[in-house]
């Protein structure tokens, strides 16, 4: 048996949500593609220094798990995971002077890119190094279950990410102490320039789980609503001592890995084929 | 649930946030380089 493939059928499944609920996602989907968007043109008219990592075509993700989790659950967001700072209320000014290395951004200047985290609204800071934040965000979850919380932890990670032996070793961990934890893979096609074809040969990571003895599931990245409930679900899980899950969310990087990346590599079929699904007009809709 | 015209107060209403952040970063004070070693342990 393979991973679970999820679907979200209805709104049935997602009736918790109200319609309040439902346009703040759509708020946090559009602040965060125009945010984004704004931050592409001031990185291309040179007004901040370094490079930029956007999450264009993948807002849906960090959105529905955004929702899905409580504030004292702690994440551990990757760089492509803007909407998760903005939902636990880091604001548009804060991010913008993180970008130009001001004293008012979350590390007062010592970084100007997405190196940051807060512990004030438990967001774990990323780190670069592909799954360097996975162990950290076992730590955290080890932490809830040693003291009898009702937190779990989330950590995002991209498919590169989940090639190296850190993840392996994670995911191994997580399920032999039985953590509550959830591993948010964003399966975005590509490593950089490494298609995702390349570089394992399973058709969705979320099969790896089971070889560690804990649910994998894959689900539409690119539905709000189905990551949503995909996460929900996760979350119910580790909180009822379930353990963790691995939720494969499948998406596309709509642009190159950082704004410094052409992304020539990719054909434009693909980046045609997956516009017809972005995220926020499929919401929209 | 929403209409057409929510859905351009809402594009609306970000575009100032975004502005009005930009202009905040813009403004904001470099740190002092005295800090630099503040909040670092290795």
């Amino acid at each position: 048996m393979g991973a679970i493939v999820q679907t979200r059928k209805s709104t049935k499944d997602i009736a918790e949500l109200k319609d309040q609920d439902l346009i703040r996602m759509y708020y946090y989907l559009k602040l965060t593609r125009q945010f984004e968007d704004r931050l592409r043109v001031l990185y291309r008219q040179g007004r901040f220094p370094g490079s930029v990592y956007l999450s264009t075509g993948q807002e849906a993700i960090p959105v529905g798990c955004g929702f899905a989790l409580e504030p004292r659950d702690a994440v551990a967001p990757s760089h492509r995971d803007l909407a998760l700072h903005f939902i636990r209320g880091l604001t548009p000014r804060e991010i913008l002077a993180q970008y130009m290395g001001k004293k008012t951004g979350p590390t007062r200047g010592k970084d100007g890119n997405i190196h940051f985290g807060n512990m004030k609204t438990n967001t774990l800071g990323f780190i670069s190094s592909m799954a360097a934040g996975m162990p950290v965000a076992l730590g955290a979850a080890l932490a809830f279950k040693m003291r009898g919380e009702d937190r779990v932890a989330a950590v995002f990670f991209g498919d590169g990410a989940a090639s190296t032996g850190t993840a392996h070793e994670s995911l191994n961990f997580a399920a032999v102490f039985r953590l509550p934890v959830i591993f948010v893979c964003n399966n975005n096609q590509y490593a950089y320039s490494v298609p995702v074809e390349k570089q394992m040969a399973i058709r969705d990571i979320a099969e790896r789980a089971k070889g560690y003895g804990f649910p994998g599931v894959v689900v539409d990245g690119n539905d709000v609503l189905a990551v949503y409930r995909a996460c929900r679900e996760a979350v119910g899980r580790a909180r009822g001592g379930g353990g963790p899950t691995l939720l494969e969310c499948k998406t596309m990087r709509m642009s190159g890995h950082g704004e410094h990346d052409s992304a020539f590599y990719v054909p434009s079929e693909k980046f045609a084929e997956w516009k017809r699904r972005d995220p926020v007009d499929r919401f929209e809709r | 649930m929403v209409d057409r015209d929510k859905i351009q107060e809402i594009v609306n209403e970000i575009n100032k946030v975004i502005d009005d952040a930009i202009a905040y970063a813009e403004s904001s004070p470099y740190p002092d380089p005295a800090e630099v070693q503040e909040g670092v342990y290795a």
